[in-house]
């Protein structure tokens, strides 16, 4: 934060009493319009999606609930109605352990998000331009293994397929960036229907099974015997417990086992993925659903991964509205838990 | 055997397909972009059309448009056959006519014949 940056003071029940003129020149109001006022009527907050966030919900009804400071990204509703990103930063003025007022700092980001934007839009129309090239090389070299061409020796052949599995690597390393640029540009809208979690488990599982059986391990299905419905993007969920249990299945030793359930909650459906992996470090933990990130373990060197799969899954079980945390104790196992709005 | 349309820009894949096809046996025709498609529809009567999307002059999408293949050639199959993988741009070829959707950057040569069989109902 810095000294160009908005600033609301507010009583104890979140009324304004002082504002700075860079908060003014944000939210386009005059000082007299919003001293005295209440900060979650006058000055509306929204998420992403444009959804008015409660005056619970938003930073400072979270920082006066919590007694702590809480940052992040909000939307606000300017006096002419537009709306502006910002990213602002919350403290309660504590008094023993009662609020007796809030401090907000806010900053426009709005550059900062088209800079975003241009950057992942690059990144898409980059991809798109690789896999051409890529999709040649696949084609010829398959001609040549496919016998298209004149007969070719055992090393060729040796060769070529080691060219072929390389060249598949790149596309599949561009498919995986593509799909996270289109999540970020918003290109992909759910398809949400009422489906039985378990089914859509079981297809999942039906993906991974080769992964799994060749390490020997072993996979523990628990479910009711009742349908678990949730209105879900069928295709995305599939993929995003994929995910999961590939990522069981990796950094587990073979003959271990790998235990998925999915149960009903009294407000929501649960999928949990277990494995008795070589675990997380508690400060890797928020490493885990970063952008190509790739947490160091006894196991990961011999893993291929993008750093992309968590990162995805996460995304998606958000924009459903839901959540993904993670358990975990080292050399014991990971607890990867989704939830889902009912 | 079955007539065949392949419209891709890019002269290296348009030559593979077009290997494989024919020695599959199909009866084989070529387009570089959607202009040269829109050419070849009305001369002749296909069962089946490969079409990629982003393409020169007229791309895949506006080809479908003014060809509209839903009055004029309902009983060809046309397979949206492009890396262009955007939501958006494919459904709207779904709504102008194409019948299925396949990555480019998955089939190999034994992958396309696979494809180009299904969906002649060969199989």
């Amino acid at each position: 934060m810095s000294i160009g940056d908005g600033a609301i003071v507010t009583d104890e029940s979140a009324r304004i009493s002082r504002i700075n003129q860079p908060a003014l020149r944000i939210l386009g109001y005059s000082e007299r319009e919003l001293l005295g006022r209440w900060f979650p009527e006058v000055i509306p907050a929204e998420d992403e999606q444009g959804n008015r966030l409660t005056s619970i919900d938003r930073p400072m009804g979270q920082a006066f609930l919590s007694g702590k400071t809480v940052s992040g990204r909000a939307y606000y509703r300017r006096k002419d109605g537009s709306r502006v990103p910002v990213f602002l930063t919350v403290s309660p003025v504590m008094v023993g352990s009662k609020p007796i007022g809030a401090i907000e700092l806010f900053r426009d980001i709005s550059d900062e998000m088209a800079l975003e934007r241009a950057k992942d839009e690059f990144v898409a129309i980059a991809s798109h331009q690789l896999r051409t090239p890529a999709t040649a090389v696949k084609q010829y070299v398959g001609l040549l293994l496919e016998g298209y061409s004149d007969p070719i020796t055992a090393n060729q052949k040796l060769f070529l397929e080691r060219a072929y599995e390389s060249n598949e690597r790149q596309l599949h390393l561009v498919q995986e960036i593509l799909k996270i640029s289109q999540l970020e540009l918003e290109k992909v809208s759910l398809k949400i229907e009422s489906y039985d979690i378990r089914d859509i488990v079981r297809e999942a599982l039906a993906t991974v099974q080769g992964t799994i059986n060749s390490k020997q391990q072993k996979v523990l299905v628990k479910e009711p015997d009742v349908p678990v419905t949730a209105k879900v993007d069928r295709e995305q969920l599939r993929v995003a417990i994929e995910n999961l249990l590939e990522n069981a299945s990796h950094y587990t030793w073979p003959d271990k086992t790998i235990t998925i359930s999915s149960r009903r909650l009294k407000d929501r459906v649960r999928v949990v993925v277990r494995d008795e992996g070589v675990g997380i470090r508690a400060e890797d933990f928020p490493k885990l659903f970063q952008k190509f990130s790739r947490v160091p373990n006894p196991l990961s060197l011999d893993v291929s991964g993008t750093g992309l799969g968590l990162y995805w899954a996460a995304k998606i079980i958000h924009m459903h509205g839901g959540y993904i945390h993670v358990a975990s104790v080292p050399g014991k196992g990971s607890i990867f838990t989704i939830n889902l709005p009912d | 055997m079955g007539k065949i349309l392949i419209v891709e820009d890019e002269r290296v894949l348009n030559e593979a397909y077009e290997l494989v096809l024919k020695k599959e046996g199909y009866d084989v025709s070529v387009a570089f972009n959607g202009e040269e498609a829109l050419a070849q529809v009305k001369k002749a009567r296909f069962h089946l059309i490969l079409l990629d999307l982003r393409m020169p002059k007229v791309d895949g999408v506006e080809f479908l448009k003014r060809a509209n293949p839903v009055k004029n050639f309902p009983a060809t199959k046309i397979i949206v056959f492009s890396n262009y993988d955007d939501q958006k741009e494919v459904n709207e070829a779904i709504k102008h006519g194409a019948t299925r959707y396949i990555l480019k950057a998955w089939s190999s040569p034994s992958e396309l014949i696979k494809i180009v069989r299904e969906s002649l109902d060969e199989d």
